[in-house]
């Protein structure tokens, strides 16, 4: 039950969710200079010696630091205009740029709040459990992630009598799951799981094409199956065509 | 066969292709599988969804397409038989997962300047639980990954598609949707 929670501060007068303080400093209904902003944390870190629940502390310190930074604007006193106009101009810029951020982070947690609202309905709809891959389990069919390790070692295997520098074009895993992606992308049939290492690649190149297949089985980007114990492994997009 | 019989086995084999495909079914597969038009299966899902009023299931629209499944208000009895849904997000990740939703394509920099926290746990959490994935790469320097919300996502929240989403509340809604790139002119006379 980790449902993160605006924290309960006192600070003053005002007792109640730091985030509705944020937003009543902002509107101006509570003056920060009055607000003795250090004893709010001290009173927070005091109730934080049980337990520390990660997610509300960080709630916490966001939003404290949103009031220090107001608090601080608040009391420094207005630069001294040397030149002419833009500091002024830069210093009501920057009021009206945190105003502005204030206001859009506050339609997200609105719109978060939404979000929450749906997902508590749809929570409690139920569908026929479509496939396995759907279920949270990685999508294998058929074969274990020590099936297709073996299967990568046969391929290891095939390159391995060769001695190989390491090409100077750098092969990334992004790159490689790309092209996995674009390989499965237009076959709707499967690709073979040999095919995707081209008998003449460099170790270094079968290696990272592995652990690209494998974030991207991780992903639940791609579907590994074998229909029959030692048959061919298959790979497929997940999702992808309809 | 008449009519009347023709459209009733059309009903009861719409039944069977909801239950039988379990999630989402586009209007258009199911004509196909029908072999009827697509406003003819339009309409079947009308009648179904009558048939239905006094019953446990509901035929639902939602992710596209559309779907059999349970009546929220007997989830209860439902979960005493099968395993519970996963742990409801967190506020920072329903959050994070907002700003994704309403701002997609869109890079965790520009997630993050919304929060103003740091939000790449909360990226890989909802990757992990496939509501959000990665799209492409956004051009210029880095080139950082973008990211979009899934179908998952939508049946999870239960939403046709992504106009479905609740309106962001408040002013300048279309500004907020808009991506913005770093400090644009801010000149807005009020």
């Amino acid at each position: 039950m980790s449902e993160g929670r605006s924290p309960t501060v006192k600070a003053g007068e005002f007792e109640g969710p730091i985030h509705e303080l944020v937003r009543r400093a902002h509107a101006g209904e509570v003056d920060l200079r009055e607000v003795d902003l250090a004893s709010m944390v001290r009173g927070y870190l005091e109730g934080l010696r049980q337990e520390v629940d990660l997610e509300e502390a960080t709630e916490f310190l966001w939003a404290a630091a949103v009031l220090v930074e107001m608090k601080s604007k608040l009391l420094l006193p207005p630069k001294p205009a040397p030149p002419e106009a833009p500091p002024e101009e830069e210093a009501a810029d920057l009021e009206e740029r945190l105003r502005q951020h204030l206001e859009e982070y506050q339609v997200f947690r609105e719109a978060a709040e939404a979000l929450a609202a749906l997902e508590a309905v749809q929570r409690r709809v139920f569908t026929r459990p479509a496939d396995q891959t759907s279920a949270g389990e990685l999508p294998l069919v058929g074969l274990t992630v020590d099936d297709l390790f073996a299967a990568f070692r046969r391929v290891l295997e095939r390159s391995q009598r060769r001695v190989e520098e390491v090409p100077a074009e750098g092969v990334s895993v992004a790159d490689r799951m790309r092209a996995i992606l674009a390989a499965l992308a237009s076959a709707p049939e499967g690709v073979l799981f040999e095919a995707l290492f081209e008998p003449e690649s460099p170790r270094i190149v079968v290696i990272v094409t592995f652990l690209a297949l494998l974030e991207l089985v991780r992903r639940r980007r791609v579907r590994v199956a074998q229909t029959e114990p030692f048959g061919p492994i298959r790979l497929y997009a997940v999702g992808g065509a309809a | 066969m008449t009519e009347a019989d023709r459209r009733r086995t059309l009903l009861c084999a719409l039944e069977c292709l909801l239950l039988a495909s379990g999630g989402p079914v586009p209007l258009r597969r199911l004509a196909h599988a029908l072999q009827c038009p697509e406003e003819e299966a339009e309409s079947l899902l009308e009648e179904l969804q009558r048939d239905y009023q006094t019953r446990g299931l509901m035929v639902q629209h939602v992710a596209g397409g559309y779907q059999l499944c349970t009546r929220p208000q007997y989830a209860d009895y439902v979960t005493r038989l099968v395993a519970q849904q996963p742990e409801p997000l967190s506020r920072a990740c329903l959050e994070t997962l907002a700003v994704v939703a309403y701002r997609q394509p869109v890079t965790r920099a520009e997630v993050e300047a919304v929060r103003g926290a740091r939000s790449d746990h909360h990226l890989r959490r909802l990757v992990e639980r496939n509501l959000i994935r990665e799209v492409g790469r956004k051009p210029g320097p880095g080139t950082p990954i973008l990211y979009g919300t899934t179908e998952l996502f939508l049946r999870q929240f239960g939403l046709r598609d992504l106009n479905d989403l609740p309106p962001l509340e408040g002013r300048r809604v279309q500004d907020m949707l808009r991506p913005h790139g770093g400090q644009g002119p801010e000149e807005q006379g009020r």
